[in-house]
Formats: structure tokens, C-alpha cells, sequence
């Protein structure tokens, strides 16, 4: 391995052999590099065809190009010098001792340790899953592996929005048309790991129960519109989306819950006071919530009471309820 | 009235493991010889625990495979019973279960490869201590909670000694909870009406996409009639009914498989039939659809309850009503249990019946052979109490 000064034109970017890195962000590098330049030279392997392959440094080297630079400093294996699973390996402990991998780069890792090295689940797991920062666990190999099966623009998609890996997993069991719908509505919003999980199930299992595709699902209840609406704030967008969903995978439960919420409406109640039930209608009791500070205020709620009493309004939402 | 069409019988061969593992302090229990020279098929590895075994990701790889081991803690576990006038326990000769349903609640647990105890004569010493304990009142030993009763008794064979055992017995009664079909070897036993079998049932389709690996719906009809002629109690679980629409033709289906019931076993036969609706834990979906990924069985409108979810009961009540009536048509309401509600319930359907159908159904009847005197007098001929008030799903 020789130390030299290669021209970066010479260097095949392209060639991804032993690449993990995806998605970088390069802004740091680069403030570090153009402050006191390249600290450590970048490895490459001299292909038989005479290019030179990158082993570790794909993010110094992407860096220097930005910044116009001509030559890079490079440690050069000759290819019968280094076999592939080795150059691999090289290129893996580099990236893994930084810490800084997302999850598409771990189940690039893993994915080309499978490859290039032959290693079995329980190697993988016992001795290179550590080293990711990640728990010694089967279930999580599978997980971050299966991320293979997402998209490329869906992979730019979880890196940029750093999303939680069980989401990613639930995408990556989608096909990738309908990754690509499902793009479609998720890049309009930020949801927390906890509420994509939940929409995603809940537009799973409409699409199971009508026996429809995910793409008819989002076509049919036009949630792509709900979620391009340029008035609403993200917050309000997932809330929105939340709530359609619910609505139409629980039909007979929000039916219920809106007609309960108008005829609680109708008993005009006055502020800070709550008439509380069972969300989901299991149990038949009722609960009067109120607060107060003056005795006065205690007598307008006494007051509203009485005069929903008078007009029925109790004894409907009573007769409604238990029916 | 057109009976449904009748499922296509399968043979189904009985659970054949592909691997066994032996722990190593059960390796020359006669139980283990025996099994090793039955199951030449299978491949074998001594292990020196059962808890080194290492669990595979993939369950249905699990359910190949067994282990046997030695008895440790308490085969009995105290159940809630039904009727407060009787113990009910659980007896556990082995945990997991072959079949392969997509409902179970177990297969968000890690152990998943069934356990086998070779040396189930610790079960029976512990069996008989609790029955001397209650000897004065009545006692009720259910197996197939936690595991199905009958799926691994073609390799152990405890049923053909716990049968005469509890043939015995003056206060105690065994219930076999299960979806197996092999009880040809149990039919000549002397049991003395002392043990019921309780068989799980299912429309044809649901049986054909949820439940792997079991018996079909007619098999198991035609196995609880052979039961009935050899003079046993049988008594049936609808479990679990799902409603996923909730439209009539999803209960037609359970009408259906009641018509087709009633057609197969005289209803003057049955001691009593029990109906649960699902109930499953929360993550059991994501994982279930893995496995079953043309399951529809979790689509349909739940609602939290503390772990686990399950169809409110705005959704249970219009679906059980139909099922209820369609039931009383034959049988008592006492004969009908209905697990995981409370009375209202039961007392709201009843209230739907017309007065002269409740004067006019007819009381259960004793089975068809009866093998010897009952011990309980009124038992065979008076209505039974109801059962259970606890989920019935096996692993």
C-alpha cells in the first residue's frame, strides 16, 4: 500500500463496490477540510482495468470535488493486493468506529458483508451488529436488511426526515409503486415515529379490509389533497390525515363518537365543564367534570342541567347511549 | 332449510417434529427412549438445558421442532372458575402448540418451540395431591389452555391415562380443550362420563386460511361424534368470531357452521357451547401478517382494552345476536356461554327471544352410551352450568 497523490478525475466515484455511505451530509467535512485540509488520505484499490476504486473516504473525496480540488491523498492497494472482502471490511470498520451511520448505510453494511464476505446471520449479529451501535439481535439484522427492498427515493426520504427504523421497516414491506405513492402524501408531512407507525397500519388495514390496493386507498379517500393543503401547518396536516383515517377505519366508532360529541353540545354546558364516557362505549357510566371558584359558577352549571332536564336533552343522550 | 356445503376432509397425519431436542437429564426417562424409537424420522440433539435451545426467528420452524425436558414448577394453574361452587385448574403437560393459528396470541412471545415434559408422572402426583386437597368440593381440570389438549398426545399418550383416572375420581372432572381429531386410541377407555371433550370450532374458510395445520371442520364433527357414541361429554368453542364488516354475510357464516353443528350432533347432545370474540394483542397484527399475509382477520373495527384490542361492543352485540338466537333455537341459555361478557349482555340477547321458544327448548340429554352409572347424579341429565369465563386461544 503506497501513499500518493492521485488526480480525483482518476478516481471512479461511480463505482459503489464498497461504498455504504448514503445520503451524506458533507457540511461539516467540509468546514473541516477547507479550514486545515485533508487529515487522513482516503484508501483506493487499482482495478485490473486500471481505474482506481474507492475503499474508505467516498465523503472526503465527494468533498474535495466540491471544493475544486485537483489531487487527493491516497493509500493505493494494488487489486492482488487486497481481495474484495478485505477492501470491504476495511471500508466497514472505517465507517463503523465514526458512529455516524444512518440506517440505509447499516443495512448496506450488513448487506454487503453478506455479499463480499459470506458471513452467517450469527456472525453478523453476534460480532458486526455492535459495532453499528445496534443490540446483538436477529430481529433487528431482519429489520435493518430489509430495508434493501425501499426505493432509492424512499431511502432519501428516511435519511432526510431521519426516520424511525421500524417505520422504514413497515415502508420497506410495501412494493415500490407503492413506496411511490405513499411518497407522495409523506413528503408533504413530519410525523413522529409513533404517528407514521399508526398511519401506516391504518392505511394498511383499510386496504386489507376493502380488499384494495394502498394506492386506490390514497386515491379513493384523496388524502394526497389533505395533505397538499398549503393553508395548514404540518402539525395540523398529520392531525388532519390522523383523523380521516380513523374515520373511515373505524366508521361505526366515529359515527358514535360525533353524535355523542353534538348531543353533549346541545346540553350548552358551560365552560370547564366536561360530561365525560367511555371513548369507546364499553362502559355505561357518566361523569360530570367541573371547575369552579365561585359559588356562583356552580349555580350556572346547576342552572344548564336543569334546563337540558327540562328539554329531554339528559335523558336522550342517556337512551341514546345505552341503546 | 339448505344445509352448507361440507368441507373437503383431509387426512391429516398426527405431529411428526422434525428436530428434537433432549435435554440431557431426561435422556434415559423411559418416556424419551420410547419416543426416540418411535420418531426415527426426526433429527435428534442432546442439549444440556432446554434453555440453551436456540429459539428460531421464523415460527413456523419452531412449531417443527420440540423439546423434551424434564418437569420443573407446577403443571396445575389455578383458573377462575365460572361456576364459584367449583376449582377449576389448569393442567400443562407441554407448552406451545404445532397448529399454527393466526390469531394466537403467543407468537409475540420468544418461546415459541413446543416443550414437552417426558416425565409427566410428577404432573400426576401434583394432580392427585390437588384433588385430595379438594376432595370436598367439586373440581374441574382443564387441559388445552395453554396448549391444544390433544396435538401432542399421539407422542405422549397422557390422555389414555388421565382419562381412567379421573374415571376414578367422585368430585372431579377432566375437560380436553382442543382441534385434533385423534381419539380413536381413547374411545374404549373407562371413563365414566368424568371426562368431556371441548373441540374448537370455526366456519370451513376460516378454519382453511387461519388455522394451519388443524383438522377440518368436518373432521372434527365427525370426531365429536365418535366421542358421543363412546359415551364422553362434548362440548364445543366458537373461538374466535370475528367480525371484520359485520354484515350479514359474516354471520352467515356462523349460522351456517351452527346448522351444519346441529345437522352433525344432535343438539340434545351437546353440553354446552361457548362463543368469544377476538381479542388479540396489540402488536400481534404486524406480526401475524408476516406470517399469514392474506389474513383479513385484523381489519376489522377494535378498540383498545388495557394490552389488548378487540370490536366494541356496538360491533360484538348486532354480530352475537343473530349466533344467540340461532343457538336458543336448540339449546338453553345456560348451555350457551359467553366468554369475555358480562350478564347484561347474555340477558339483553335472551330478552330478544319470543316466550314460547324459551318454554320450548329442550333439555340436554345424556350422552349416547352411558359407560356406567354417573357418579354425579344429576349431572348427565340436568342442564350444565355454564363454564368458563376466561379467553380460550392456544398457542
Amino acid at each position: 500500500m503506497l501513499l500518493q497523490h492521485l488526480p480525483i478525475s482518476s478516481i471512479n466515484i461511480a463505482d459503489d463496490s464498497y461504498r455504504t455511505t448514503f445520503a451524506p451530509r458533507l457540511e461539516e467535512l467540509k468546514r473541516s477540510i477547507r479550514t486545515v485540509g485533508l487529515v487522513q488520505p482516503i484508501t483506493v484499490r487499482h482495478t485490473t482495468e486500471g481505474t482506481f476504486q474507492i475503499i474508505t473516504g467516498y465523503k472526503r473525496v465527494l468533498v474535495m470535488k466540491e471544493l475544486n480540488r485537483q489531487s487527493v491523498p491516497a493509500l493505493v492497494c494494488e487489486h492482488n493486493e487486497i481481495p474484495p472482502d478485505r477492501a470491504f471490511l476495511m471500508n466497514f470498520h472505517d465507517n463503523a468506529v465514526r458512529g455516524e451511520m444512518n440506517i440505509i448505510e447499516k443495512s448496506n453494511a450488513l448487506a454487503k458483508l453478506q455479499q463480499f464476505c459470506s458471513l452467517s446471520e450469527e456472525e453478523l449479529v453476534t460480532q458486526h451488529l455492535p459495532l453499528l451501535n445496534e443490540e446483538p439481535s436477529y430481529k433487528i439484522l431482519h429489520q435493518l436488511l430489509s430495508l434493501q427492498a425501499l426505493t432509492e427515493q424512499m431511502r432519501h426520504h428516511v435519511v432526510t426526515t431521519d426516520m424511525a427504523l421500524t417505520s422504514a421497516v413497515r415502508i420497506a414491506e410495501f412494493t415500490s409503486t407503492t413506496q411511490q405513492s405513499l411518497l407522495a402524501v409523506l413528503s408533504y408531512i413530519r410525523p413522529s415515529g409513533a404517528k407514521l407507525n399508526e398511519l401506516l397500519s391504518l392505511i394498511r388495514e383499510i386496504s386489507a379490509r376493502d380488499g384494495v390496493s394502498v394506492e386506490s386507498v390514497l386515491d379513493r379517500y384523496k388524502l394526497l389533497t389533505i395533505v397538499a393543503d398549503p393553508d395548514a401547518s404540518q402539525t395540523e396536516k398529520v392531525k388532519a390525515l390522523r383523523q380521516t383515517l380513523r374515520g373511515i377505519r373505524l366508521p361505526q366508532l366515529t359515527e358514535r363518537q360525533n353524535k355523542l360529541a353534538e348531543l353533549i353540545q346541545s346540553l350548552e354546558l358551560p365552560d370547564h365543564a366536561k360530561l365525560i364516557t367511555d371513548p369507546y362505549f364499553e362502559n355505561q357510566k357518566f361523569k360530570l367534570e367541573y371547575q369552579f371558584t365561585q359559588p356562583e359558577e356552580l349555580n350556572v352549571l346547576m342552572m344548564k342541567i336543569k334546563g337540558a332536564f327540562e328539554k329531554q336533552q339528559w335523558q336522550k343522550i342517556f337512551d341514546w347511549y345505552q341503546a | 332449510m339448505e344445509l352448507p356445503k361440507k368441507s373437503p376432509k383431509k387426512f391429516l397425519p398426527p405431529f411428526r417434529p422434525d428436530q428434537i431436542w433432549i435435554d440431557r437429564s431426561v435422556e434415559a426417562h423411559p418416556q424419551t427412549l420410547r419416543l426416540i424409537a418411535q420418531l426415527r424420522a426426526s433429527h435428534i440433539d442432546f442439549v444440556d438445558s432446554a434453555d440453551v435451545v436456540q429459539r428460531p426467528e421464523d415460527i413456523s420452524e419452531a412449531k417443527r421442532q420440540v423439546i423434551l425436558s424434564k418437569h420443573r414448577g407446577k403443571s396445575l394453574r389455578p383458573l377462575h372458575p365460572f361456576d364459584h361452587h367449583e376449582s377449576l385448574f389448569e393442567l400443562a403437560l407441554a407448552k406451545g402448540n404445532p397448529f399454527d393459528l393466526s390469531y394466537c396470541p403467543f407468537q409475540c412471545a420468544p418461546q415459541t418451540i413446543p416443550q414437552m415434559d417426558v416425565d409427566f408422572e410428577h404432573a400426576f402426583a401434583e394432580l392427585a395431591s390437588c384433588l385430595h386437597t379438594n376432595a370436598d368440593r367439586s373440581t374441574r381440570i382443564v387441559i388445552g389452555e395453554s396448549s391444544d389438549g390433544l396435538a401432542f398426545d399421539p407422542l405422549l399418550g397422557y390422555a389414555a391415562l388421565l382419562i381412567p383416572f379421573f374415571a376414578e375420581k367422585v368430585n372431579a372432572t377432566l375437560e380436553i380443550k382442543t382441534r385434533s381429531v385423534f381419539i380413536d386410541h381413547l374411545l374404549e377407555l373407562k371413563h365414566r362420563s368424568r371426562t368431556t371433550f371441548c373441540w374448537y370450532l370455526n366456519p370451513a374458510s376460516l378454519i382453511a386460511s387461519e388455522e394451519r395445520g388443524t383438522p377440518s371442520l368436518e373432521l372434527r364433527l365427525e370426531a365429536a361424534e365418535k366421542a358421543l357414541t363412546a359415551g364422553y361429554r362434548v362440548r364445543f368453542t366458537i373461538d374466535p368470531i370475528i367480525p371484520i364488516k359485520g354484515d350479514d354475510a359474516e354471520i352467515g357464516q356462523y349460522i351456517d357452521l351452527i346448522s351444519h353443528l346441529f345437522a352433525a350432533i344432535d343438539a340434545k347432545h351437546i353440553q354446552g357451547i361457548s362463543l368469544a370474540t377476538l381479542r388479540y394483542p396489540r402488536g400481534l397484527p404486524e406480526i401475524a401478517r408476516k406470517r399469514f399475509p392474506g389474513t383479513r382477520i385484523f381489519s376489522g373495527e377494535c378498540v383498545p382494552d388495557g394490552h389488548t384490542l378487540h370490536p366494541p361492543k356496538f360491533v360484538r352485540e348486532p354480530f352475537l345476536r343473530p349466533i344467540w338466537l340461532k343457538l336458543r333455537e336448540r339449546l338453553e341459555a345456560q348451555q350457551i356461554v359467553l366468554l369475555n361478557e358480562n350478564n347484561d349482555l347474555r340477558e339483553k340477547l335472551d330478552a330478544l327471544l319470543p316466550v314460547f321458544e324459551l318454554n320450548s327448548t329442550p333439555a340436554v340429554s345424556s350422552p349416547l352410551r352411558v359407560e356406567s352409572a354417573p357418579l354425579f347424579p344429576a349431572a348427565p341429565t340436568s342442564p350444565p352450568q355454564a363454564t368458563l369465563s376466561f379467553s380460550a386461544v392456544d398457542a
